[in-house]
């Protein structure tokens, strides 16, 4: 009886161990890892070992792994910012409360730590809240999650239900009245490099009369914005300005909402303090004549893919006010002018000269019920352009392929300031397949067109034309003088010319060869 | 008695102590925190693990198939969650990630699609703000044998991935066609909804028609502003790669939409077994923010009519190359659709396959030839690498303009309507030789010309000596 006693118990002390030593094994090694890291299988098929591929900002949440609106987004991010190398790399912060109502007293690149690490920075889905300016470093880029990831300039009165999550403090505007900044002069003292944004919407809910979605005064070569939404602000969508933005860009794929639908100021919320019509404009801040979606005022590798909506008040939806820009697939609706060439909406004394532009594939569009009309299709400017600021500067080489208008009434598809033309078009009319404006010439310019001139109301403007018309049957209808045209299938038998004719100053065809 | 009692005690100490050994190591360890299925592990300090909700991988849900798991794992999660479904398996479909057989989800998400094939048996309706990418050319979407489009729809798109919803409903909304869901896009209703879809994306990846072989590949009749198409192929279609805007009143009588969508980019296109006259790379009916970026491959003996379809206004098509088609890009063939405002530029046709399909690199159909439906085109690097075709052919002069230069940098074509009227020319410039052109030289023109009409400017001429026209075989001073 003793013995088995005796047995049994070492039995139970040795199967003891061994679930002991079981479990042991069977549990997480923790193996040593930084904060942040990744667990994955190590080369033993064991988990786990920390990876640094990327860092998760969720583990610098005040309960690591379990972030609440509570933490402060840009402090988490901030914090997980600080472990890179001075390499840099990956923040992965998408874990961070998404979907949930995030905020932000100060930039994640600022506080507590000043970063100037590169690093690639992952949003989470949902709205971020924040006070301050975001800042971008040097080498530093941010993506997100399309539309569904927000960054939204702060107001004591948002209105947001259940609570405000800004609390009773606004943005804090810097002197650049901007939303998110690529690259600071502080922050290189050559032009910053590889500064870009994807896959976000940033929203300002109109609480600044001048305030600017994205402004890059200082990110040059490989700095970009891609796939985002610019709503509900009164400055710039997009400002790319000064020598050090240059061979920034391309700038693509962008829906910027001045005025939101109908004209509402907030559409989401129609019956809160910032529904009223500012169509009405009784209530400010509304769109004002300087609000703009993209201003280019440097070169740049160009803006494509772009539909710009406001409720018809601005002057200018896009400015090309600097040499050498490309603007192609454009929509815009409800603004004064699609696009304004050689001009700006900046301070006085900002002289926008441009040479060397380059548009195509232009749709400009009267809203109707979902945003406001639109005056003139692409405007060129000139130095005292009654309809331009007193910035209007210098324009030559223009090359424009294909734009078109969408009115009911008749409106300017083009209108040429330097040469005093005005192509009109309308709903039923075609647009226009060339424009090209050259340079200065004998009191005039060198200058081409094909097609526009269909509507009655347009300047008449020499062109040249082909036709197989045989050798019994003239040009017919209206022609412009100074336009050539080349049959075909003349034979100009002596004494009756019928190959090359020229319409004369009384829009008479005119037979010479 | 005595070192009995004591042995037993030691015995007994011994055990306690194991087991308080056990319940403390218990305590101590890594106790996993509270996660949702799916979620990453990180370490929230030097030991492992603490979860995040970053990304959600769906492998871990349970289904019958990729599609079921995929289901499980957008359920639940907030719009914008990222599914990380590059794990999931078996590659099969019976339903859509968005549809389990009974119920629709609608939630935005970001899905990270597995190389491998995946197998589908019916249309992928793709919500709003949702993005589906893959890993590349390696994750390929194809139809099953016996791949069917839902019942009950008001048009006919034959797809195998729908951008956004084109069906309506009974109250004229547009939803998913599949069981009841709730209408986020589409036609403007009572109910708020927006009036069209936005920011449907698809990346990287492979489309298969092989086992539909009538089918299309993407169709977008729905979705608008950042929406768009990127670095994806098109095996074994047997109709049209891409449609955007769908102006095909047979297939759609609800006429084109999908406006400001694009670009659609980075895109190769081969036909194969499925290849019949009609199989296409791209349909364009509405307004985009342009094609920028395809190769377009027909190798079968029966070239297919046109490789790149416009019927609709104001796009950009640039950076093409097309094989084996017998138009590379046809424009304003649909009777009745505008055409115009439509700029290409940098196309190259070529035969390479040993076949001789292509004739024409660019071809304006004649179908609007009447109107200014069919006006302001602006054409620019146009080339053919393959002999005896056509780089522009435009019918809608008579007879029909055509170019054979290898190379031809510029044709432009205008209106026939001038200051209100209509007249019996076309504005038109270009710097082919093969018709009317206007050239330069600091010489007078000499010997036989062609193309009646041409115009030459002596750069050194005085006067009497500076302007030249072509005229019946001759060059002939006119000032």
């Amino acid at each position: 009886m003793r013995t088995a006693g005796s047995f049994a118990n070492r039995w139970m002390f040795a199967g003891s161990l061994l679930v002991l030593l079981a479990w042991w094994s069977g549990a997480p090694n923790g193996a040593q890892g930084q904060q942040g890291d990744n667990a994955v299988y190590n080369a033993s098929s064991a988990c786990c070992q920390a990876s640094t591929a990327f860092i998760d900002a969720t583990a610098f949440c005040a309960m690591p792994g379990g972030c609440t609106t509570s933490d402060d987004f840009c402090s988490v991010v901030n914090q997980a910012l600080k472990t890179l190398p001075s390499t840099g790399g990956v923040v992965d912060a998408r874990g961070v409360n998404p979907g949930a109502n995030n905020t932000c007293v100060n930039s994640p690149f600022t506080t507590p730590n000043s970063i100037t690490t590169p690093s690639t920075v992952l949003l989470p889905p949902g709205p971020i809240y924040i006070h301050a300016p975001w800042v971008m470093p040097n080498q530093t880029r941010i993506s997100g999650e399309g539309r569904k990831t927000l960054v939204i300039a702060c107001s004591s009165t948002l209105p947001v239900t259940p609570t405000n999550p800004c609390g009773s403090s606004n943005f804090n505007f810097d002197s650049t009245d901007s939303i998110i900044e690529m690259g600071s002069a502080s922050l290189c003292s050559t032009p910053c490099t590889g500064v870009s944004i994807e896959h976000v919407l940033v929203e300002g809910n109109n609480i600044g009369p001048a305030l600017t979605g994205i402004y890059n005064a200082s990110s040059g070569d490989g700095s970009y914005v891609n796939d985002v939404t610019v709503k509900w602000l009164e400055g710039n969508g997009i400002l790319a300005s000064g020598a050090n933005a240059a061979a920034s860009g391309p700038y693509t794929n962008l829906d910027i909402e001045a005025g939101g639908s109908g004209g509402k100021k907030n559409n989401n919320n129609p019956a809160g303090p910032w529904g009223t019509d500012c169509t009405l404009q009784t209530t400010l801040p509304c769109e004002q004549t300087t609000t703009a979606c993209v201003q280019l005022d440097t070169p740049t590798r160009g803006l494509h893919g772009i539909t710009c909506t406001a409720d018809g008040v601005p002057e200018a939806a896009i400015y090309v006010g600097a040499n050498t820009n490309t603007v192609e697939d454009v929509h815009v609706e409800g603004n004064i002018d699609s696009i304004r060439v050689g001009d700006n909406a900046l301070a006085s004394g900002n002289t926008a000269n441009a040479a060397g532009i380059t548009i195509l594939d232009i749709t400009s569009a009267s809203g109707g019920p979902t945003s406001g009309s639109v005056q003139t299709g692409i405007h060129i400017c000139a130095p005292g352009s009654s309809t331009c600021s007193s910035n209007a500067g210098q324009v030559t080489d223009v090359s424009v392929y294909q734009t078109q208008m969408f009115t009911t009434f008749n409106k300017p598809v083009i209108q040429d300031d330097v040469t005093s033309t005005t192509l009109e078009g309308n709903n039923a009319s075609p647009g226009i397949a060339e424009y090209e404006l050259g340079q200065p010439l004998a009191g005039g310019n060198t200058r081409f067109t094909v097609g526009g001139d269909s509507v009655s109301a347009s300047t008449e403007v020499p062109t040249w034309g082909v036709a197989a018309l045989g050798n019994s049957t003239s040009p017919s209808g209206n022609c412009q003088p100074g336009t050539i045209l080349s049959n075909t299938t003349g034979t100009s038998p002596l004494g009756n010319p019928d190959t090359i004719w020229v319409c004369n100053p009384s829009n008479v065809w005119k037979a010479i060869k | 008695m005595r070192v009995r009692k004591i042995n037993r005690f030691a015995q007994y100490l011994l055990l306690f102590g194991t087991l308080l050994l056990l319940t403390v190591s218990c305590l101590l360890a890594p106790v996993p925190a509270a996660a949702q299925a799916g979620n990453n592990a990180i370490y929230p300090g030097s030991t492992c693990c603490k979860p995040s909700p970053a990304f959600v991988d769906a492998s871990v849900f349970s289904g019958t198939d990729f599609c079921a798991k995929v289901y499980a794992a957008i359920s639940g999660q907030p719009a914008g969650t990222v599914i990380d479904a590059r794990a999931v398996t078996p590659l099969t479909c019976t339903n859509t990630p968005w549809w389990n057989g009974t119920t629709s989800i609608v939630t935005p998400t970001t899905i990270l699609l597995p190389s491998g094939t995946i197998t589908i048996s019916t249309t992928w309706f793709v919500p709003n703000f949702t993005k589906i990418s893959g890993t590349g050319s390696s994750t390929v979407i194809a139809a099953a044998s016996g791949f069917q489009q839902p019942t009950g729809l008001n048009y006919n798109s034959n797809a195998l991935i729908e951008m956004g919803y084109d069906y309506t409903n009974a109250s004229g909304q547009k939803c998913s066609p599949y069981g009841t869901s709730p209408c986020v896009c589409g036609t403007a209703s009572s109910s708020g909804a927006s009036s069209d879809c936005q920011s449907v994306q698809i990346e990287h990846m492979t489309v298969d028609g092989t086992n539909y072989s009538t089918g299309n590949g993407i169709y977008n009749n729905a979705s608008q502003e950042l929406s768009y198409v990127n670095d994806v192929t098109f095996n074994n279609i047997g109709g049209t790669g891409l449609i955007v805007g769908d102006v095909n009143s047979s297939r759609n009588p609800l006429g084109p939409n999908g406006g400001h969508s694009g670009p659609y980019t980075n895109l190769l296109f081969n036909a194969g077994s499925n290849t019949v006259s009609g199989t296409a790379c791209v349909e364009v009916g509405t307004v985009t923010w342009g094609v920028h970026g395809i190769t377009c491959n027909a190798n079968g003996e029966n070239a297919p009519a046109a490789a790149i379809y416009v019927n609709g206004l104001n796009s950009s098509i640039e950076d093409v190359q097309v094989d084996g088609f017998v138009d590379g890009i046809l424009v304003g063939s649909v009777s009745g659709f505008p055409a115009g405002n439509n700029v290409i530029f940098n196309v190259n046709g070529a035969n390479s396959h040993n076949v001789s399909g292509l004739k024409n690199v660019v071809h304006i159909s004649n179908a609007n030839a009447t109107s200014d439906l069919m006006s302001d085109v602006a054409f620019m690097g146009i080339t053919s690498s393959a002999s005896g075709v056509h780089t522009v052919q435009d019918d809608t002069s008579t007879p029909s303009t055509v170019i054979t230069d290898a190379n031809l940098a510029m044709y432009m074509l205008g209106e026939s309507t001038v200051l209100g009227s209509s007249v019996n020319w076309q504005s038109r410039l270009t710097t082919s030789l093969s018709v009317p052109s206007w050239g330069m030289g600091p010489n007078i023109p000499a010997g036989a010309c062609s193309s009646n009409g041409r115009l030459f400017s002596n750069t050194s001429g005085s006067l009497g000596s500076t302007l030249y026209a072509c005229v019946n075989g001759s060059w002939t001073n006119i000032k």
